[in-house]
């Protein structure tokens, strides 16, 4: 996030696209609720009526896969009425002109016919944002999760930099981070093409320094693998071996029976989780790794605030903490970490990153601190880009097309299947299925349909239906709602007796290699008899140990 | 105080913030990047007022010197200081300013302890605030800069 999280509170305006955050992010959501209690504008582009619209002053119900279509049709409309911040885009940013070519092509009659909205409500919208500030954009998977994802968040950053919200309290671009730590594995480097805190592997003084640190030679000069392209090369002998750490791949990627073959073709395997769970059965060797209340260390959130965590209480059996892991793991390969505890890790952090470098162990004993903290005496940054200063000078318009999801609904596959999370389980299910309590709340998979596809189908709510795309087939029961717009169907990976992403498309982001859950083409067929569970249907292993 | 020694110390740092401002003018000619020398020229803006500043104090008998304290969380203190080149990047370029106004307030807090006269050797302090405030204000700059989240 560009910003905090307290801030969202004081902001004027709060718009959020492509953000479930109730079910995704119930602690976040009380902020937004909060600030409409304080006056804020909610406006909520969603093209299911997810919980959030109950707070909303405007639901902006688009078709799914058209973020760009919508958001260049609001900055057509901001430009048109002279609603842009003149003054910010001279001082801070550069490309204005061409974004002005691209969003010329968007009126709102053309936005409304690809979004489906209204063109007096995207009117209305566009007004609000151009008349009210700070205005805060909030955004999660609905926006990356697309074959489209990056010129979604390009374009998301677009409409800020042209309204001048960014820089300011309470305003800015705030994507909303997945799970607890996923900002602080990518701040220590969990990613192909950089060093910790964001130092480019290509950088030769970086990759000088990280070798001085490390006490190596010869760090690579080039980026590794994304996922995508780790997961196919293993068909080809390209990838031979592969560590998955909390990353429960057979449920969490798309289209499982690809992952599934992928997973068979590599040579080595090591799974380092918390529990057995669906990839398990695929690995040479497992790691039983200690979880959140066993173990020391920092997770950073959203909001780039690096806080403590201590064990609670101690590990079962012979569960280690995943520093130590690794620290062993190197040493048998020949590397001597010299890591004696989860603190060493940090220490080695901070004096590697000098964003972190002021984020002592001591000053974050009490309360977190948001980096960048570069020296002892820095309180931490609330929100970047202060006074529009941005990291390459400028703020870049990087203005996008419009283009559609990489497969669209046909005669053969005629609706919209998009995915996501809900309230009562995270993601794979590795540790909420794992909770007899959170299957008391919610025990089984559902897929939402529309009153209207329901009856055309003759679907009843509870039938159980088969949700079939060109990749495969799973069952489960219809939950008949309005939350979903006629045309599309919604449901999650939370399950492994009904696993939605033995459907979707592992069709990915030319970027950032993202893929499209938000978006693939299915048909519903009714399933009259009971059918095989997901693990059998889709030849898993362990298929016959039910869940 | 010596009022000829007085109007020296001024004169002297007025020479220091006009041979910056050039140094910045000159250098926003010769950077690759755009963004870079936009920096630069923004830089040579900012040190031609602080010209003007002193030149307030240097023909108005009455101001006293005396300038805001910064809070200074000295994080130029811990960058290292690139060599100039051409192909500065902004997060260099800012390196290199916020450098060069941490060693002018070095300068001052150095001539300062060297100086008997007590009124001179405050002058020289304050001229060392004001350094250390033009560093801060890099800093905040700098720290916005420097750490993009970018892969």
């Amino acid at each position: 996030m560009t910003n905090s999280i307290g801030e969202l509170e004081d902001a004027k305006v709060l718009f959020v696209i492509g953000s479930n955050t109730t079910e995704a992010h119930p602690v976040i959501s009380y902020y937004m609720k909060r600030a409409v209690r304080n006056g804020a504008i909610l406006i909520v582009c969603d093209p299911r009526r997810i919980d959030l619209v109950r707070w909303a002053t405007i639901h902006v119900q688009h078709r799914v896969g058209t973020d760009v279509a919508l958001l260049n049709g609001l900055m057509n409309e901001i430009l048109k009425n002279g609603w842009e911040d003149r003054e910010f885009i001279e001082a801070h940013t550069e490309n204005f002109a061409k974004l002005q070519d691209v969003v010329r092509e968007y009126p709102l009659e053309r936005a409304s016919e690809l979004t489906g909205v209204p063109a007096g409500q995207l009117r209305e919208v566009a007004r609000i944002l151009g008349t009210r500030k700070p205005a805060s954009l909030c955004y999660t998977l609905g926006i990356t999760e697309h074959t489209c994802g990056t010129d979604n968040v390009t374009t998301c950053a677009n409409l800020q930099m042209l309204l001048g919200n960014l820089g300011m309290r309470s305003a800015g671009v705030n994507p909303l981070r997945g799970q607890n730590n996923v900002q602080g594995a990518c701040d220590m480097g969990a990613l192909p093409n950089v060093f910790p805190n964001y130092q480019a592997v290509s950088d030769p003084k970086a990759r000088d320094k990280f070798a001085r640190g490390w006490s190596v030679a010869g760090l690579p000069e080039t980026p590794g693998k994304r996922m995508p392209g780790m997961f196919s090369s293993m068909l080809h002998g390209g990838t031979r071996a592969l560590i998955c750490h909390g990353e429960n791949v057979v449920m969490s990627e798309p289209n499982v029976a690809h992952t599934v073959r992928c997973l068979e073709a590599v040579d080595f395997l090591v799974v380092l989780d918390i529990f057995e769970n669906e990839t398990t059965p695929y690995a040479d060797v497992i790691f039983p790794c200690t979880c959140w209340s066993e173990q020391d260390g920092t997770f950073t959130n959203s909001e780039r605030r690096v806080q403590r965590v201590r064990a609670a209480v101690r590990p079962p059996g012979e569960c280690r903490e995943p520093w130590w892991i690794y620290n062993e793991l190197a040493g048998r390969l020949g590397v001597d970490l010299k890591f004696e505890s989860a603190r060493g890790v940090w220490e080695e952090m901070r004096s590697l990153a000098t964003g972190y470098a002021g984020i002592s162990w001591e000053r974050i004993e009490a309360q977190g601190i948001q980096w960048p903290a570069p020296t002892l005496q820095h309180p931490g940054t609330p929100f970047l880009h202060a006074g529009g200063n941005f990291t390459r000078g400028r703020g870049m318009f990087v203005p996008a097309q419009w283009r559609p999801p990489a497969e669209v609904p046909d005669g053969d596959y005629p609706l919209v299947l998009t995915t996501g999370r809900r309230l009562w389980h995270y993601h794979t299910g590795t540790q909420t299925r794992n909770c007899a309590g959170f299957d008391a709340l919610f025990g089984e998979e559902l897929v939402e349909i529309s009153p209207q596809d329901a009856s055309e189908l003759g679907t009843r709510d509870g039938d159980y239906v088969w949700v079939v795309s060109r990749r495969g087939r799973v069952r489960m029961r219809a939950w008949v709602t309005d939350r979903s717009p006629r045309g599309v169907v919604w449901s999650c990976f939370h399950f492994r007796e009904a696993n939605i992403n033995v459907v979707t498309n592992n069709a990915f982001d030319p970027i950032s290699d993202t893929a499209e859950y938000k978006a693939c083409a299915v048909r519903i067929e009714p399933c009259a008899q009971p059918s095989p569970e997901f693990a059998s249907a889709a030849g898993l292993k362990g298929a016959s140990d039910g869940s | 105080m010596d009022p000829e020694f007085f109007d020296r110390v001024i004169l002297e740092a007025i020479g220091e913030e006009i041979a910056a401002r050039d140094f910045y003018q000159q250098a926003a000619r010769q950077m690759k990047d755009p963004g870079v020398a936009e920096i630069f020229e923004q830089l040579s803006r900012d040190e031609n007022h602080h010209r003007q500043t002193l030149e307030t104090f240097r023909f108005n008998p009455l101001a006293r010197v005396e300038f805001v304290r910064a809070l200074d969380y000295q994080v130029s203190e811990q960058e290292a200081e690139p060599p100039f080149s051409f192909n500065l990047s902004p997060r260099e370029a800012l390196q290199l300013a916020m450098k060069k106004e941490e060693k002018a307030a070095a300068m001052y807090r150095s001539l300062a302890e060297a100086c008997r006269d007590p009124e001179i050797s405050r002058i020289y302090l304050e001229l060392a605030e004001m350094e250390r405030g033009h560093k801060v204000r890099l800093e905040e700059l700098f720290v916005n800069a420097a750490y993009p989240e970018c892969w």
